[in-house]
């Protein structure tokens, strides 16, 4: 009766080290899968010829704490909508070679990650797209991905200097993750000054 | 053990150095230059505010720059400051806001200690080639950054003493 019990109790250690070993297993394997959607683009922070810009949650909920107008029920929506996005990332180059590599990164992580296309546009040499990965309705998406293209033409006119040197964007990749809605991505894009915004807002009009 | 080792290596990590010790370590060196404006250095003592902008200016201790000016940033020893600071704020105490920049021209990092409604320490780091890099704190307890916004109009009204902050000015042009 006694060795019994000690083997079952033996046989319920034995389950409780492998389901923790299990866990940790588990972990190890998904480790590296949940780290891989951030660092798809992220290679591009160390390259020389890229200007990146990251805005993290944290950022975002940080500006969520800011009181703004609440008496102005725009200005409530676009903070709940703020609220919601985990994270921004904008990468910029005027490198034809590391514009093309960023072309098949894009294209390598549309698949991997089955975003689908919004909408397009194409205007002489300038090609933006949109793709989004669905999310909760047909308003909500999880992730926004902006890649434009052959903005050369559209810089000439403008100049941009950053630290007394000529900037040319001529591949923007802008990405923008959490709960989003598409509504709200325009009114947001107007306020801040960043590359892209119009042909954001663009996307947002078109889906309403 | 898993756990064992996890703690381990984060009390590793708290033992190392802090932006605090560097900044005493470092701010007497040559190359090196500092600043510390307690908040008292701000003349408020004429200009009206409510209850909520008073409680922000309180939550607020003092702005806290270092900066490392360096014509030839090629050289080995600014390198080695520069890889220092990125490794003491890789400490993942330190919460990250948001990062930018490009290795060209330089690069910036902005991160905080505390919670996003309650900050102990902002901090923004940010190095440019051919000219240096600089550590900004804004240390204090508890700072809420929608209360702090309503400084804004106090900063206005405010008196700045004649101060070396157009030396940090400079730095940005």
């Amino acid at each position: 009766m006694n060795n019994l019990k000690k083997l079952k109790q033996n046989n319920n250690n034995k389950i409780k080290t492998m389901s923790k070993k299990l866990v940790i297993i588990t972990a190890l394997l998904l480790a590296p899968i949940v780290t891989f959607a951030q660092s798809v683009f992220d290679k591009y922070e160390d390259n020389a010829e890229v200007s990146s810009f990251v805005i993290n949650q944290k950022a975002f909920r940080m500006l969520a704490t800011i009181d703004m107008d609440m008496d102005d029920k725009e200005a409530q929506e676009t903070m709940d909508m703020v609220k919601k996005i985990t994270g921004l990332k904008v990468f910029t180059t005027g490198d034809e070679k590391v514009a093309a590599d960023m072309g098949a990164t894009v294209n390598s992580y549309l698949k991997s990650t089955k975003l689908e296309e919004l909408m397009r546009f194409k205007d002489g040499e300038q090609t933006v797209k949109f793709y989004v990965k669905e999310g909760k309705d047909e308003n909500h998406v999880k992730e926004l991905l902006m890649y434009m293209t052959g903005l050369k033409d559209l810089m000439e006119g403008q100049d941009i200097n950053i630290n007394g040197k000529k900037r040319v964007f001529e591949t923007v990749v802008l990405s923008l993750t959490g709960d989003i809605d598409l509504r709200q991505v325009s009114k947001i894009t107007n306020q801040m000054d960043i590359p892209g915004g119009e042909q954001l807002k663009k996307a947002g009009e078109k889906k309403n | 053990m898993v756990v064992l080792f996890l703690v381990a290596a984060f009390t590793s990590c708290n033992q190392g150095p802090t932006l605090q010790t560097y900044y005493v370590d470092n701010e007497l060196k040559p190359g090196f230059a500092s600043f510390d404006v307690p908040t008292s250095f701000i003349d408020v003592e004429h200009v009206e505010m409510t209850d909520e902008q008073r409680e922000a200016y309180k939550s607020v201790d003092k702005l806290n720059v270092l900066t490392y000016i360096e014509e030839n940033t090629d050289l080995a020893e600014y390198k080695i400051e520069l890889e220092n600071v990125k490794t003491i704020l890789k400490n993942p105490k330190y919460d990250e806001l948001m990062r930018g920049g490009n290795s060209k021209d330089g690069k910036f990092v902005v991160k905080f200690l505390g919670d996003v409604d309650s900050i102990d320490e902002l901090i923004i780091f940010g190095n440019a080639n051919k000219k240096g890099f600089m550590i900004a704190r804004i240390l204090g307890d508890n700072m809420n950054a929608g209360k702090l916004m309503s400084l804004q109009s106090v900063l206005k009204d405010a008196k700045f003493e004649d101060t070396n902050l157009s030396g940090l000015t400079d730095f940005f042009k």
